[in-house]
């Protein structure tokens, strides 16, 4: 399971998202499509379902483009603080 | 108390729970808690615990006489969530402080200063400038950046009836405080901010013509869209400058409910004004590039919303 750190704040705004880390005052902002993945793992969505969510939004989108992409997108959320599993 | 008068009726610590769980369920990412004087109240630890039990970025604005070694031990305890403590400063030497603060206040404020270097804090201070104290800015500076992290200078702001209007900056006064604010903010690169060095950049892009013209647009005031305070008994108000002007009660109430009140839309309504409904700022040449202005001097007057004295463009650059 994904979810954001107990330090991190997520929070929509009118142009996407922001990613904000209370105790380094790190912040991250994250357009449409990056803010919806976070709105997905804000509400207990798994790597699984965020992918799931993803092809049915991106029928065009080969699945592993969309997986090496969303794993891209985890990946710097996690290397930078804002995403653990578990 | 605060600079204004007493503040009664203030809320216990269940309360406050309450509504810091209804600041987190809004996202709000940053609380500073001010006063008065926050360490008078005799639960500060607790309410700060409870703070910093949730997730806000925290910041503490005191006048340090109150810190001992228990009160420094807290901040330490509750950093990094507590990312700054701010100290007032009106000063560099007792007799130019205590004018201000009041006999002792100095010597109070090292005293704190120094038991929070003991636990490793390292505060930022603020100034509000006056005609008493604009001549020692330099001195405050080199003190501020000696015991601290950094320094904000703020004009006075007369935004109630009990303060003295003999605080006041007077016109070429301000102009004279903006230029050393600004002198002293290069000397010390990142280290000196706050409102008189903001103004002296917006003149200084609006001189080098870096500012887009635009029309229709009202006072730079973010009360009650970005910013608000919550007053000891549990109202919003939409700034510190304004704590008898009251939105609405967030203890027991949504946060979404008081920002949506007819009390919030109608401050918003009146800072949002185009600043051309008043027939001052119509007629200045100044109009298109002018930031707009805090809204809090001009308030009580009858009608539109007036020019900031504190921000006028046309005030500050002449013409």
């Amino acid at each position: 399971m994904l979810r954001f750190p107990k330090n991190v704040v997520f929070r929509e705004e009118p142009d996407g998202g922001l990613l904000f880390n209370v105790d380094t005052g790190d912040m991250r902002f994250v357009e449409a499509l990056a803010c919806s993945i976070c709105r997905m793992i804000d509400g207990g969505c798994s790597r699984a379902g965020i992918l799931s969510e993803l092809a049915k939004r991106y029928p065009g989108q080969p699945a592993a483009t969309l997986e090496s992409d969303l794993d891209e997108f985890l990946g710097q959320l996690r290397e930078s603080r804002m995403l653990v599993s578990g | 108390m605060s600079s204004h008068g007493p503040l009664p009726g203030e809320l216990g610590l269940p309360a406050w729970a309450g509504i810091f769980d209804e600041l987190a369920r809004n996202r709000i990412l940053y609380v500073t808690v001010s006063g008065g004087e926050p360490f008078c109240r005799p639960d500060l630890p607790d309410f700060m615990h409870l703070l910093a039990s949730r997730p806000f970025q925290l910041r503490i604005n005191t006048n340090a006489t109150l810190v001992g070694r228990r009160e420094a031990e807290l901040l330490a305890s509750l950093k990094p969530r507590l990312s700054d403590v701010m100290v007032g400063i009106e000063g560099p030497t007792a007799e130019v402080h205590d004018s201000v603060r009041g006999a002792g206040s100095f010597d109070a404020m090292m005293a704190g200063v120094s038991r929070m270097a003991e636990s490793g804090i390292r505060p930022s201070f603020y100034c509000t400038v006056t005609p008493s104290n604009m001549g020692f800015l330099g001195a405050i500076a080199d003190l501020a950046l000696e015991l601290g992290t950094a320094l904000s200078l703020n004009p006075f702001v007369r935004s109630g009836p009990r303060l003295s209007a003999e605080m006041e900056l007077q016109a070429r006064q301000l102009g004279e405080a903006i230029e050393t604010a600004r002198t002293l903010a290069a000397e010390s690169p990142g280290r000196i901010g706050g409102a008189l060095v903001q103004t002296w950049a917006i003149l200084e892009d609006i001189r080098s013509g870096r500012v887009e013209p635009r029309t229709g647009h009202g006072h730079s005031c973010a009360g009650c869209a970005k910013r608000m305070i919550v007053l000891p008994d549990g109202w919003i108000s939409p700034c510190d400058h304004f704590p008898e002007l009251r939105i609405g009660l967030l203890a027991g109430s949504t946060l979404r409910d008081v920002l949506t009140s007819p009390a919030a839309r109608e401050f918003r309504e009146r800072v949002e004004k185009p600043l051309e409904s008043n027939p001052e700022c119509a007629a200045c040449g100044y109009l298109a590039v002018c930031p707009g202005g805090c809204p809090v001097v001009p308030w009580d007057r009858e009608g539109p919303l007036g020019p900031d004295p504190l921000g006028c463009v046309r005030g500050l650059l002449g013409g």
